[in-house]
């Protein structure tokens, strides 16, 4: 034995150095598996979260409701999951690099595999209903706002001819006049004079509907919230079928002049049955 | 039970994980070849004292140890992470002489011919070590592990922990930078 190993073996005897025990090394591979799984797994969460968002977006209402498709886009983009899913690619690849024998594998093919799968399993998820539950369950986190929320803050907009409620009364006059009592989202009551409107839709307005109104704010006396109405639709599940068609009354001279250049008319026809 | 004189690394190894005597073994075929990578990657006169502490490693991780691998590497690999966490505790930077003969240098090297007519003049030890300390960390471990310690691609992806790709781009970027402070000092 030379000196060197002389040195060695005394100080692994008087240090009472032992060899690290293997079941630490099966657990430390087992937990960075792990992380990479879980990583995977949230990524994938945001893949069926974001195939929700894009799928439940209202596409059809696009013209009804911004200026812009560019507008649009940029409200509708998921931001929140396009970062959670970055962050989940990152930290699962690190994870996956500290496995036994991860550090084989180069960037790209553990991006992309980690990519890959997240759509796989997230396409699997968003069909099982996961993405709705995660949309849903991060909506009320800080600063963040799901699409249910950016729809319902869109159409509690009436300075801008948009507002959405549950209509609570529905008033119907002699000269013809039916105005509803509409409680919006932000637990405000409006009247809402649908007079332009046909008698078709006048009939589908029911008390416990919501509705997405389309019209001009009006300003009262009183201090009373009123809109003129140039159309409404139903307010629920979205862009499988068109919401209710617009109902406002098409014969030019039966029709008033206040609802003229106020809405995209030929959009809100577009939806129509 | 003390292993036979000829059995491979790798089973001397795993036989030490029982027996202890035989981890000797393994120290003196490794000490030589260890001692002269550690001062390549910069040890000076502390390099005795982290081969001690790079054999003690070993033996503390000798469970850790995969067969798969070769034992030169693993081992390597632990020289290579214990004289970098030694300069990083210590906060000081690689020093010493990286190589001793700078023509079998050049010569492993200089496949790549832009590196061998780019020189005008033969460049001294002095001048190569320089150059090597002068690049970073990251290019002076694989132009070591390649053009001194002779290791194949695969080994240095194993002792490095990176992948072959990387070890490749590496050896290519530190050639260009190796390249660059040699003829920018011959002028």
């Amino acid at each position: 034995m030379t000196k060197v190993s002389d040195t060695i073996l005394k100080k692994i005897e008087q240090g009472k150095i032992e060899p690290m025990p293997v079941w630490t090394y099966t657990a430390k591979n087992i937990l960075f598996w792990s992380l990479w799984a879980l990583a995977v797994l949230i990524g994938s969460i945001a893949v069926s979260a974001m195939l929700f968002v894009v799928t439940h977006a209202p596409w059809a209402l696009r013209e009804v409701t911004y200026e812009t498709t560019a507008g649009f886009v940029l409200d509708l983009l998921p931001y929140f999951w396009v970062i959670a899913l970055g962050l989940m690619i990152a930290l699962g690849f690190y994870n996956l690099r500290h496995t036994k024998s991860g550090y084989k594998y180069s960037l790209a093919i553990v991006i992309l595999l980690n990519i890959l799968i997240s759509i796989i399993l997230g396409a699997v998820l968003f069909i099982v209903g996961m993405g709705e539950i995660a949309e849903n369950a991060t909506g009320k986190l800080p600063l963040r706002e799901s699409i249910f929320e950016m729809q319902a803050n869109r159409w509690s907009n009436p300075m801008n001819g948009l507002l959405a409620g549950e209509i609570v009364d529905i008033l119907s006059a002699d000269d013809g006049e039916v105005i509803l009592t509409l409680t919006a989202f932000d637990d405000q009551d409006w009247k809402i004079n649908i007079s332009d409107l046909s008698d078709e839709e006048i009939q589908e307005a029911k008390i416990g509907n919501t509705i997405a109104v389309i019209g001009l704010s009006e300003q009262s006396i009183d201090g009373q919230l009123s809109m003129y109405a140039c159309a409404f639709l139903e307010w629920g599940e979205c862009c499988d079928e068109p919401l209710v068609s617009v109902r406002e009354i098409f014969e030019d001279d039966e029709r008033t002049t206040n609802c003229r250049g106020v809405r995209p008319f030929e959009a809100l026809r577009r939806l129509s049955h | 039970m003390r292993m036979h004189e000829n059995a491979t690394d790798e089973e001397i190894a795993l036989s030490a994980r029982k027996y202890r005597q035989d981890f000797a073994i393994l120290v003196e075929r490794y000490q030589d070849k260890l001692l002269r990578y550690i001062r390549r990657i910069g040890a000076g006169e502390e390099a005795e004292d982290l081969l001690q502490e790079i054999f003690i490693n070993a033996f503390r991780y000798l469970n850790g140890f995969d067969p798969s691998l070769s034992f030169s590497s693993w081992i390597y690999r632990i020289a290579h992470n214990t004289t970098i966490s030694a300069y990083r505790k210590k906060k000081i930077r690689p020093h010493g002489n990286l190589i001793e003969d700078g023509d079998e240098f050049l010569a492993n090297i200089g496949t790549d011919e832009d590196i061998a007519t780019e020189l005008e003049t033969k460049c001294s030890v002095e001048e190569i070590n320089n150059a090597l300390l002068s690049i970073k960390q990251k290019y002076r471990d694989v132009v070591v592990l390649r053009y001194v310690e002779e290791l194949e691609y695969k080994e240095i992806s194993d002792v490095l922990k990176i992948p072959m790709g990387s070890v490749a781009s590496l050896l290519s970027r530190a050639k260009k930078n190796l390249k660059d402070e040699i003829s920018g000092k011959s002028k």
